[in-house]
């Protein structure tokens, strides 16, 4: 088995404009994505839903210095909303269960560093 | 815009999502060993310093190389690659309950030294979800 975490990324405040038909289904894909991991028994280690980044904090060095500001670190209209972190067979596994998430996002699939060998 | 009250010393405990985001691939790239090293060193001194202060680590990962990710796009088309045209991606991430906001930022700063930005994203709970 291997390990990849999933950033979930959307448009800022796109969910506000969501009609409750469309939220629907937005809780419904997460749905689907779940039951399609549990029937073939692999692992959702943990994932979260994440608030949107006017309620970001951002810790930075400058200059030796520690300093802490309101907002996301990069300033871009795609934020990342969510994230899955699983056990997958294979990349081919990774597309087949990301596509099922709500299309509405973009998914970002990513290996994790296996560091238990070092 | 006014900013939200964030304190959380005297609440109830809530969930947050630390970012790693900077040039995640420069631990593949650029590093030397030694840099590398003393990096790991300082995320074992982060790890330590979560635990002394009563922050539950729930989660979290260190990604691979961003030439290694793919996207699926809204749509479902397959692209190599982050989502995000920048030059600055998420290299890494915890998944952390704590009672107390601000000593967690100040753990974070540990994070920082390496020069990475340590974005701290509150988890959205069960009961805020629109239904």
């Amino acid at each position: 088995m291997k390990r990849y975490v999933f950033l979930l990324g959307t448009r800022m405040g796109e969910w506000e404009q969501l009609t409750p038909a469309e939220q629907d289904e937005v809780y419904a894909a997460h749905e689907r994505f779940h039951a399609w991991t549990d029937e073939r028994g692999y692992r959702r280690i943990s994932g979260a839903p994440l608030e949107e980044t006017p309620m970001a904090t951002t810790v930075r060095h400058i200059d030796g210095r520690r300093v802490v500001s309101d907002g996301p670190f990069v300033e871009t209209t795609e934020i990342v909303v969510g994230y899955y972190d699983v056990e997958l067979p294979d990349l081919d596994a990774a597309i087949e269960a990301a596509a099922l998430l709500p299309h509405r996002y973009a998914v970002e699939i990513r290996p994790v560093e296996d560091l238990s060998g070092s | 815009m006014t900013t939200p009250q964030r304190s959380m010393t005297t609440a109830g405990p809530e969930q947050y999502a630390i970012l790693i985001i900077g040039d995640a691939d420069r631990w593949w790239t650029t590093m030397s060993q030694e840099e590398r090293s003393a990096g790991y060193a300082t995320y074992g001194r982060f790890a330590q310093s979560l635990a002394a202060r009563g922050h539950r680590v729930l989660g979290g990962a260190e990604l691979h190389r961003t030439s290694e990710a793919r996207t699926v796009r809204a749509g479902g088309s397959v692209s190599d690659g982050p989502f995000a045209e920048t030059a600055e991606h998420v290299g890494g991430f915890f998944h952390v309950e704590t009672r107390d906001y601000d000593d967690l930022l100040d753990c974070c700063g540990i994070l920082a030294e390496l020069g990475d930005g340590i974005e701290v994203r509150r988890v959205v709970r069960e009961d805020e979800r629109v239904r």
